[in-house]
């Protein structure tokens, strides 16, 4: 019969034991070097992804963007360091494209500081006439931004710090997986 | 009979190809999102690093405006100036503002990033201080700082260029009632040494700029004149030129009518107890080209009590200004190169500019205020006096 022809005859042998475990091992050394490089892979893709896009560099970019904004256009003739991670700055309410002439002094204030961990950014008026008897601790907010989480504070590495004109910035940001130093200083350009 | 149909080996199915292709498959798609992350998170930093030389660009520009400016006192403008290695660059124009002084506009390029800055500035005036110096303040015990006139609310301000340590030294009991002003980048704790009960009712910071001290023009066309041996008794009322060094004798007097302006190349010396009057309604501008010494007991009077009407005026070569006036003294001094050194019996009023300033004794200096309402053109810096970005939507 034709269908006989097709089928192997069986001689009765099989696989023997020894075939048998090298097949096995050649399989287990397959799939281990394959999981192995599956594991890495995916282990290199979630430090790369939360390197990118975890909140700590997020977090990290926009302090950094708002600090160098608000101290860049800050008045030199006054910043008020009230602590190692609390500072005053103070500047014109300008419009991009012309000066508000009439302000004689700064009438805007920022303020940067940290609560349990978190930088937060508040922003308010100052009243006509106040700028040169202010009290920083009495001015009131309008506007609160939250900038950063996670945000360790030395008592030896200051947050903040004022040199003449500069004002610089190091914080370090860790959320238990990642940790980023955020380092940013600014001139105070204004008068 | 049952029909038994056996695929040829060949043609069987089995699990390692599909297998094999799945994990191809998965580690191309995780190749690709790592490829896709990475290219993002290195775009991120370029456009970062990119935005910062745009802006470090606009602030060169804007630091070169400003320093054109301050030789030029004119419009100016430039484009595409490269920033040294870096592929950014940047332009910059110099206008007429308005309303006062100039504008100033600055943009920075980058690749496809361009950050755009303003300023604006004005002339002010070196004879807004009440003393200003390169070098060294240093006020004797109970030295009084005031103004003139007396109903002025203005409040003087004194200051040095210098960031050494101790350069304005306040002896005890001095008192100043405005701001002192230091080196830009010095710390104003260590350049100021004040020393117990002297007071300061201002602030004390760093100047925002570094300040230079142009030399103010001997202006032309002023006649050569000889120095008359005897010269008691001399009223002057042209313009001139003492090419030699003058000195008044003893007991000697000199008077200025109407409106003077002299220069002396040399030395100019009152001996003791000679005189230099300046007439009621006149003025001297003098321009020295070597040192002034008032000597004990000499007199250097301005009638009208004012100090727009005494203005000093020190060359490079003008080292020494020496004042032991007996009577009270008003006068604006702008002496770069110059000492000055005051011994006056009386008060001092008006506002002195030079090299280093020392109070020898106690005594009382007054800020002329009527200078800042002078009109006539001299000696001035710019400085910014506001600064704003385009772009500062943030906040």
């Amino acid at each position: 019969m034709v269908c006989r022809k097709l089928i192997r005859p069986n001689k009765g042998k099989g696989f023997s034991l020894i075939e048998l475990i090298v097949a096995v091992a050649a399989a287990m050394v397959l799939i281990l070097g394959m999981g192995i490089i599956l594991a890495h892979s995916q282990r290199d893709f979630t430090r790369m992804f939360k390197r990118a896009h975890s909140d700590v560099v997020e977090d990290a970019y926009s302090a950094r963007r708002v600090f160098d904004r608000v101290v860049r256009k800050a008045t030199s003739r006054r910043c008020d360091l009230i602590s190692n991670s609390e500072i005053y700055v103070y500047y014109y309410s300008d419009t991009p494209d012309a000066p508000n002439r009439e302000l004689v002094d700064p009438d805007r204030f920022a303020r940067l500081h940290v609560v349990s961990g978190v930088l937060f950014v508040d922003y308010g008026e100052i009243s006509v006439g106040a700028f040169d008897t202010l009290d920083p601790t009495s001015l009131s907010a309008s506007t609160t931004l939250r900038l950063a989480r996670d945000v360790q504070v030395s008592a030896t590495v200051p947050l903040f710090s004022v040199r003449a004109r500069t004002v610089r910035m190091a914080m370090l940001l860790d959320n238990g997986e990642e940790s980023m130093l955020v380092a940013s200083s600014g001139v105070r350009h204004n008068k | 009979m049952d029909t038994i149909t056996i695929t040829p080996k060949e043609k069987r199915s089995g699990m390692i190809m599909p297998l094999v292709a799945t994990i191809v498959v998965f580690i191309f798609l995780l190749g690709i999102a790592m490829l896709k992350i990475g290219f993002s998170s290195r775009f991120t930093a370029a456009r970062t690093t990119t935005e910062i030389a745009a802006r470090s660009a606009a602030d060169a520009g804007l630091a070169m405006a400003m320093h054109l400016l301050k030789e030029t006192r004119s419009v100016s403008s430039a484009s595409d100036v490269p920033l040294e290695n870096t592929r950014a660059a940047f332009s910059y124009t110099v206008t007429p503002d308005p309303v006062r002084g100039f504008r100033i506009r600055s943009v920075g390029t980058s690749d496809n990033i361009s950050k755009t800055v303003y300023a604006m500035t004005w002339a002010t005036s070196f004879w807004s201080y009440a003393i200003l110096v390169d070098d060294t303040i240093n006020l004797k015990s109970n030295m009084l700082l005031d103004v003139w006139p007396e109903n002025s609310t203005f409040t003087p301000t004194i200051g040095t260029t210098s960031t050494e340590t101790g350069a304005i030294t306040l002896s005890p009991n001095t008192n100043i009632p405005g701001d002192v002003v230091v080196g830009a980048g010095s710390n104003p704790d260590t350049v100021v040494s004040s020393k117990k009960s002297s007071t300061i009712n201002g602030d004390v910071y760093a100047s925002d700029n570094d300040l230079e001290f142009p030399f103010w023009p001997v202006p032309d066309g002023l006649p050569p004149i000889p120095w008359p041996e005897e010269p008691n008794g001399l009223t002057i009322t042209t313009n001139r030129t003492y090419l030699t060094p003058i000195t008044f004798g003893n007991g000697d007097t000199i008077s200025i009518v109407g409106d003077v302006t002299m220069y002396v190349a040399g030395n100019m010396r009152l001996n003791s107890s000679a005189k230099l009057i300046i007439a009621a309604n006149s003025s001297l501008e003098l321009y020295l080209g070597g040192s002034l010494i008032a000597d004990q007991g000499s007199e250097i009077t301005n009638y009208d009590e004012d100090a727009r009407n005494l203005k000093i005026y020190g060359t490079p070569t003008c080292r020494i200004i020496d004042l032991k006036n007996s009577g009270n003294l008003w006068a604006a001094i702008y002496a770069p190169n110059a000492d000055l050194w005051i011994y006056n019996s009386g008060s001092t009023y008006g506002s002195f500019i030079g090299n280093s300033f020392e109070m020898k004794q106690d005594a009382e200096f007054y800020y002329d205020t009527r200078l800042l309402e002078d009109p006539t053109e001299h000696p001035s810096f710019f400085q910014i006096e506001r600064w704003w970005e385009r772009g500062d939507d943030l906040i």
